[in-house]
């Protein structure tokens, strides 16, 4: 319990972090979005390949890190704005690149 | 550093939450429910909370909800799923996809709504 909250506390602040990086170099939010989802999914399939116990703060952490709802929320905004290709590559990129890099670290971790 | 801790604690409280519903509802079903009603809430919440201070929509949306949702455990499930069937795993991620943009759009059409009213 006590674990969950500091881990989803440094995740959340990592994540933010992340988005201070991009958005000070680019005015691209979503970039930091698809850069913690995708990074998120590698160590989350490392973590898994690996055998780490599902009770360790590692995944309290990734699952702050990482985000659904401002994904989706990105994409309503490129449709709403007639991005319609714009939105559709965001979604399919980051489905892409999340599922692949799980799978990457899933199977150097479990190799 | 106002800022950081914001979403720190907002994320704090988010994860606690969603330890809670798949507490609640199981891991499987618990992230279609944190990721749905997550996207609803932060439709909602980029309507309403326009005109609100910087620390108040890092709280909510960036680390409450932001953290709330989650990414890699959809990762994870979807990789698994995608193992045993190929059918059954693309429908899976594009069902919470589509499910959670749907929600996110919806959650903004009832916040701007309630805006005017």
């Amino acid at each position: 319990m006590i674990s969950i909250a500091i881990f989803g506390f440094l995740g959340a602040v990592a994540r933010y972090l992340c988005y201070m990086a991009v958005e000070n170099r680019a005015r691209q939010p979503k970039l930091a979005t698809w850069f913690v989802n995708s990074l998120g999914s590698l160590i989350i399939g490392a973590c898994l390949g690996a055998g780490v116990p599902a009770t360790f703060g590692i995944f309290a952490f990734l699952g702050a890190f990482t985000t659904f709802s401002t994904m989706a929320l990105d994409s309503v905004k490129d449709f709403e704005d007639g991005h319609w290709k714009q939105g559709i590559f965001y979604i399919s990129a980051t489905l892409v690149s999340g599922l692949l890099l799980f799978a990457a670290g899933y199977s150097i971790a479990s190799m | 550093m106002k800022n950081i801790l914001a979403v720190g604690f907002g994320g704090m409280a988010g994860s606690l939450l969603r330890t809670a519903v798949f507490q609640f509802a199981g891991a499987g079903l618990g992230l279609w429910l944190a990721n749905i009603v997550g996207s609803f809430i932060i439709g909602i919440a980029a309507a309403r909370l326009v005109n609100r201070s910087a620390g108040t929509r890092l709280f909510v949306s960036t680390g409450l909800i932001g953290s709330f949702t989650s990414f890699s455990a959809f990762s994870a499930d979807w990789f698994r799923l995608l193992e045993s069937s190929l059918l059954t795993g693309i429908m899976y991620a594009l069902g919470m996809t589509a499910a959670s943009i749907v929600a996110a759009a919806l959650g903004l059409l009832a916040g701007r709504k309630g805006a005017v009213e």
